[in-house]
Order: structure tokens, then sequence, then C-alpha cells
């Protein structure tokens, strides 16, 4: 063993073991800033998997598009809905989180089954590109020009779908707004509730 | 590959339909941006429809063509999508129709809700035709997300809110899940994304384990999607939170986009297993029709009884599905196409009386013939098609579905759809009872209270001609089923992959542990020539 | 290390994604095990990509597709979580009976 592919080795263990505990800490921690910030962690030591798996181009997206944006919306989210919140206690809940866990023990059992079991057909002879980048770029533009100009139109709609979802209403047209004979309300399904709500 | 070379390859002329529509969806964000909100109303719900009626007569041009592989394998323009396409697209076009009162009346502004309901259609316009693995998780993405924002668009409502949170969180993590079984096909098959490349590279191969999780994973996202039990727990919720022709354009073209991805990517993709998901999928349709027709029954708001009659309308769909037989997918797409307009139909006269009375409870209909003629017809004829009571086009619908699962041996299947379709008879008769027989004293009040009939604030007569083109579709549609039913045929004849699934069929049925000798291209091949 | 290592390093992220998302109380940690599902998708794909597929990386250019559609879906989902927060004042899934499950 050399010393790069040793290197190599003993970073992959350390990257592996940290998005684990990162992610045991995203959904085990009571407070929800940590969870927050070991979800960052979570994904910078993706990241650095990804460089180790020769993925440059896909590792700098992952910590500017997640890092970057995705966990700062998520803790932007947690400031917005900043209220301490004592959840009331509810009855019997270790049951759900027992089976929860077994649900979930249960499921990485057969994936690991699986993994193990099939034949897998690595290919070691392709030698890896020179430049992802360059790679990803050609394959943007030639095979993949359908999914990524559709792409285009979901970030659109979800620029401004979140924007009419998140602003706080200046209401238009509430003069215009009637039911039968009496005003409805603005912003609500014309049909009634059926219980009042609290 | 130079350009001038790439662009002939692209064949970009099969996607001008949904070209379309995206043209129409900057018109109108960009219109009501440039000239305000107050005028919007006025034109911005036209100026879809146009785009949409030119998007589907693109379509009807398109039919002729031979089908090529567009964008370098990206998107198949075949018969079978082109229905399908045109399922989707007509169901956003009534779904505008009876939108437009709906929206202007709760006060939100109408250019972005056809901008996001326009994106909807794109994205399953576009799911319908994908072939390739990433041009179908980005598309039903699209129409996912596009859905989630539509539920919530009711922000001031609390149970929009919720619907649409509830929606958001068990999609997100449906469609991780259906993304993990689409990793696990890019891994088992060494690295293909197309579809027909994945089902070479799988014909080979001996991973009978990890196929089966990949394709338990896949199932597990598009039973999501179609809502079929037990993945249907959020339709109920988000049927009753969401605004009302929301509710209406995820019970058909939402649901006709699961279905298309179904057909393409189980049939196409999965030929080495085909025993085993027509068996999940038989186990689905049996929960789904059992369920969704019972508990109907015990539901009192007109719009969670929709739901849960959706849920079963969905297994009998599955029937056609599941058989896999020429006929059977048939079948399927002509219910699709006939449930289009009976369902809208239904939500149209919903919406109407939701309009008028300000509820949708199915007690609150009592005596509504006495008020309103009219509305009690087109309802009742479309709640009788649905419940497939002859001669209307559900009837014929139902018939088609049952005769091609009897040909195809699938009796017990059979005998479930007849026995549940009795049962959804039931429900569907009592809200026409409700409406009709009540004598005059035994009115609801808001019925004794109904407004003068009044076809004349903006966005009345939309939904007016939305009312009467679904009624003559529902009424016409089973007399003129040949022609329909024709159509279908010839979608569902020219696909290959279709016949391949058949021909694996057969084999499998004598050796179910071991795959097919045959590669399945070559069942494919010598199928195609024998056609 | 062997794609096997990888593999398994993402099949166990997904699971603990599964546990999140079944057990959370918080909305907003519910979609952080969303978010934790879509990694160990794209660890999975990288691998494949990096094992399987040199040539082509196709894997790699899907991973950068869920990494956008993530992000639109985080964008979307927070603005939905905002918007209940304000009519019901709190984020606490328990509390979200309104409509019967």
């Amino acid at each position: 063993m050399t010393l790069a592919d040793g290197v190599q080795l003993v970073s992959t263990l350390i990257l592996a073991a940290m998005v684990i505990g990162a992610a045991l800490g995203v959904v085990l921690f009571d407070n929800i800033v940590y969870s927050a910030f070991t979800l960052g962690g979570v994904f910078i030591s993706i990241a650095g998997l990804y460089i180790l798996m020769n993925a440059d181009f896909v590792s700098a997206a992952q910590v500017l598009i997640y890092v970057g944006a995705v966990n700062v919306l998520i803790l932007f989210a947690i400031m917005l809905v900043n209220k301490q919140e004592v959840y009331s206690p509810v009855p019997r809940r270790w049951i759900r989180k027992l089976s929860a866990a077994l649900v979930s023990a249960g499921l990485f059992g057969l994936l690991t089954v699986m993994l193990l079991q099939t034949e897998w057909l690595p290919n070691a002879a392709q030698t890896a590109p020179d430049s992802t980048v360059i790679l990803i770029g050609e394959h943007f533009f030639s095979d993949y020009l359908l999914p990524f100009e559709l792409a285009s139109i979901l970030l659109l709609m979800a620029l401004v779908g979140a924007v009419v979802i998140a602003r706080r209403e200046s209401i238009v047209g509430e003069d215009t707004a009637i039911v039968g004979e009496q005003p409805a309300p603005v912003l609500e399904l014309p049909e009634r509730p059926r219980e009042p709500v609290a | 590959m130079d350009v001038a070379n790439l662009a002939s390859q692209l064949n970009a002329g099969a996607i001008l339909p949904e070209g379309a529509v995206i043209l129409t969806l900057m018109v109108v964000l960009i219109g009501e941006l440039a000239l305000g909100r107050a005028s919007a109303a006025r034109w911005t719900p036209y100026v879809a429809i146009a785009g949409l009626l030119l998007s589907v007569g693109l379509l009807c041009l398109q039919w002729d063509l031979t089908p090529t592989l567009s964008f370098l394998g990206s998107f198949n323009a075949d018969k079978l999508s082109i229905v399908l396409r045109s399922i989707i697209a007509l169901s956003t076009l009534v779904t505008i129709l009876m939108s437009i009162r709906y929206v202007e009346q709760a006060g939100s502004s109408i250019g972005e809700f056809m901008t996001i309901l326009l994106s909807a259609t794109v994205g399953g316009m576009f799911l319908c035709g994908a072939e390739e693995l990433t041009m179908i998780f980005v598309s039903l993405e699209t129409l996912s997300i596009a859905s989630y924002l539509l539920t919530g668009y009711m922000k001031r409502d609390p149970r929009s809110n919720e619907a649409a949170l509830k929606y958001l969180l068990i999609g997100a993590a449906s469609s991780a899940v259906f993304l993990y079984g689409l990793s696990l096909l890019y891994g088992l098959s060494g690295g293909e994304t197309h579809l027909s490349a994945i089902a070479n590279a799988l014909a080979q191969g001996t991973n009978h384990l990890g196929l089966l999780i990949a394709l338990v994973f896949v199932i597990a996202g598009i039973s999501f999607k179609i809502a079929a039990v037990p993945f249907h727990q959020w339709t109920p919720d988000v049927y009753e939170g969401a605004p009302t022709p929301v509710v209406a354009f995820l019970s058909v073209g939402s649901k006709a986009a699961g279905f298309a991805l179904a057909i393409r990517l189980l049939t196409q993709a999965f030929p080495a297993v085909v025993e085993q998901w027509q068996f999940i999928f038989t186990a689905l349709a049996i929960l789904s029709m059992v369920l969704g027709n019972v508990v109907a029954i015990a539901q009192t708001s007109m719009k969670r009884m929709l739901a849960y009659s959706s849920i079963g309308q969905a297994g009998f769909v599955m029937i056609g599905f599941v058989i896999g037989t020429e006929a059977g997918y048939a079948s399927m797409i002509f219910y699709l196409l006939i449930y289009l307009f009976m369902n809208l139909g239904a939500f149209t006269c919903i919406i109407l009386f939701a309009l008028r009375t300000g509820t949708d409870q199915i007690s609150e209909y009592a005596g509504l013939y006495q008020k309103d003629p009219l509305l009690t017809l087109a309802l009742s004829l479309c709640l009788l098609s649905l419940g497939g009571i002859p001669p209307l086009a559900g009837f014929f619908g139902k018939i088609y579905l049952f005769w091609a699962g009897w040909q195809a041996g699938a009796y017990g299947l059979v005998i479930l759809g007849l026995v549940t379709s009795v049962i959804s008879i039931y429900y569907y008769i009592r809200v026409v009872k409700m409406m009709v027989v009540k004598e005059p004293q035994e009115m609801s009040d808001v019925v004794l209270n109904y407004p003068a009939i009044n076809w004349t604030p903006l966005g009345m007569r939309p939904l007016q001609v939305g009312l009467f083109v679904t009624l003559i579709a529902t009424s016409i549609a089973g007399i003129l089923s040949n022609p329909l039913f024709t159509l279908v045929n010839n979608a569902v004849v020219e696909v290959p992959h279709l016949q391949t699934a058949n021909a694996a069929k057969t084999p499998m049925a004598i050796l179910p542990t071991t795959t097919p000798e045959l590669p399945a291209p070559l069942v494919s091949n010598s199928d195609s020539t024998a056609l | 290390m062997p794609l096997e290592f990888f593999l398994l390093l993402a099949a166990a992220l997904f699971c603990i994604g599964i546990y999140g998302l079944i057990t959370s109380r918080n909305a907003v940690r519910v979609l952080m095990s969303v978010e934790l599902l879509l990694n160990s998708v794209n660890i999975n794909l990288v691998a494949f990509s990096n094992f399987l597929d040199r040539q082509n990386i196709n894997g790699q250019v899907f991973t950068v597709f869920v990494i956008t559609v993530a992000a639109a879906e985080a964008a979307v989902g927070l603005a939905i979580i905002l918007a209940i927060y304000r009519n019901r004042d709190t984020v606490d899934m328990e509390q979200f009976n309104l409509l019967k499950w």
C-alpha cells in the first residue's frame, strides 16, 4: 500500500464516520438548531467523499447548493419559526420510536444483504476522465439537454410558488370577493370548515 | 459533435406541444407582471386555454408522424404518449375553466395560479414520454412540486396549509424512495440510464434480489402518485384541504401521469420480473377497489367521498394494467379518457354548488332539484357515469376493462371489480336520491336560501362552458365509444415494449424462478415484425 | 475502498433518514430527514458512476439534477412550513390533525 492509498483509506473512513455520526445527530438531537448544524456536517462530509470518488464538480455543487443554500435556508426557517415549543407528551410515543427503529434496522439489514449478494460489475479498466467539468457540460448540452431545460422550468416555478406561499399578504381585491350575498373570507377555501379552527 | 449536427439529431419537433404550454406559461407570468393584477383575471385564463388548445392541436397533428426518439433518447413521442399527454392537457383545460371563478372568489391572484398549474401540466406531459431516468425524475418532480404549491395555495386557510404540508412531506419522502430505486437500477444495469438499455443489461444479469428491491422502491413511488392503497393516506386529506379545482387536476391529470409512468417504466425496464410486478399491482388493485369503495360509503363531505371514490376508480384502472394484454392497456387508457370527463364534470358541479352555498356536505344537497335542475342533472349524470350505469360513458369504460380482464383470465379480479362497482353505485345513487327525491319540506337550509342563478359574474361563463362540455362528453362518449376505442387501440398496438411485457410473461409463467431464455430485445423484434 | 463500502454507507444514511422521517415531531426536522434520504441516493449514484461508469459518468450528471431538485423542494417545503406556522403558531406534527389522517 502506498502512502497515497493509505491517506485515501484513512480519510474515507473518517469521512464515513462523520457522515453517520452527524446524520444520527440530525435525527436524535432534541434541539433543532443543533440538528441543523449537524446536517451541515453531513453535507460537508459527503462533499469530501465525492472528491475521493473522483467527482470534483459534484463535490463543489454539493458545497455550494447544499451547504450554501439548503442548509442556510433551513437555519433561516428555524429562526423564523423561532418559538421555544414544549411539545405536549403523546402517550405511548416510545412504541412508535421503537417500531420506527426496528423498521429502519430491518430495512438496513435487507439492503445490506442485497448489496453484498449482488454482483456489481466494477469496471476498473476504464480510466477516470481528465476533467469531469467538461464531460458533465457536454452531457448537459447533448443527451441531457431536455432534463436540463426542464429543470429551469422547475426552478422558475418553485421560485414563483415559494414567494406566493411565503409572502405576507397585502390583500388584493378584497372588495371583489363575494359569495352569494355575504363577503367571502379572502384566501380561504369557499367550503366552510366542519369544525371551527382552534 | 458540432452544433449543426447535434441540432439535426435532437428532433426537437416532438416537444412542440409542451413548447406551446411553456410559452403560454411565460406569457401569463410576464403579462401579469407587466399589465397588473387587476386586469389579469380577465385575460390570463383565456390565454392559458388558448395555449392548451394549441398544444392539443399540435398533439393531434403529430398523430400520423412515425414515432422517433427525440433529444438523443430522452423523450419518446409515440402514440401512447400522445394520447396520455392529450389527457393531461385536456384535464388542465377543464380545470382552468372551473378555477377562474373559484380563485377570483377566494381573492387570490389568478396569474400565479395559472403559472403553477401550467408548469404542473408541462411536468406531467413530459413524464408521459420520458424515456430516461433523469428525465423521469425531473419531470415527476416538476409535477409534484407544482402540486404541493397548488395544494397550499389558499394560504390563509389552515386546512389548505395542513394538506400542503402533509402532501409535501409524504410526497418528498416517496420520491426519495423512488429515486433510491432508480439509483439501484442505474447500478444494476452497470451505468445505463435509458430504459431500453437498462432492460438489455438486466436481461443478462442474475441479480434477482437487487432487482426486486429496486422494483419495490419504484412501485412505492408510482403508487403514491396514483394513490393506490396502502400509499393513499395523503389522498383524503389533500382532497379535503386543497382548493377544489386543484383536487380535480390531481384526481385526473396527476393520476394519468402516474399511470403513464407506470406503463413506461415497469413494462420497459422490468421485463425480467413481470410476474412480480403484476403480482404486486394485483394486490394494490384489490386493496384499492375494496378500501376505496367501502370507505367512500361512510363519508359525509362530497370532496372526501370523491377522494375515496377516486382511489376505487384507480383500482379499476389497475385491472387493465396488471393483466398485461394489449386489450388491457387499451381499455385502461380508454377508461382514463372517459374518467377525465366524468370526474371533472362532477368536480365542476361541486365547485358550482360550493360557490353558491359555501358548503360541500352531502346532506346539504337535499332537495336541490327544486332550486337548480341544471346542476342536479349534471351532477347526477356524472355520478351515475362514475358508478357505471348504462348508457353513460362510464359504463362502457368499465365494460371494456372487465371484458379485457375476463379475456385474459383474471376472473377473480373482474368479479371483485363488479362487486365493488355495485357498492360504488350505492353511494353515488345516495347523493342523487338526496338531490332529487326529497320533498320540499325536507330541503336543507342552504338549499332553502339558495341564491338566484346568475351566470354573469366574472368567471361564471367559463364554468358554465366547462359544465356543458363535460356533461355532453359524459353522455355522448358512451355512444361514440367506438372511434375512441379504435384510437386507444392504435396507440397501444404500435408500442413495442407493451408487447415485450406480454411475450416475456409466457415463459415466466412456466418457469417462475428463472429469467426468460430469450433476451428481451429479441422478443420485441420478432413481435413487432409479426405485427 | 470497494464499491460495497460506499453503498452500505448510503444504505445506512437512508435508514437513518427513514427513522427521522417517522419519529420527528418538528416539521423542519422531517424536511431535514428528507434531505438525508436524497443525499444517500446521491452517494449511491456517485459511487456507481465512479466504479461502473467511469467513461460516461451518467451518475454524476444525475446527481447534479437531484441536487437542483432538492434545493427547489427545500425552498417550497420551508415556504409551506412558514405559511402553516403563521396560521397555527406551531410546527409540531402531532398538532396537525385538522384533517384526519
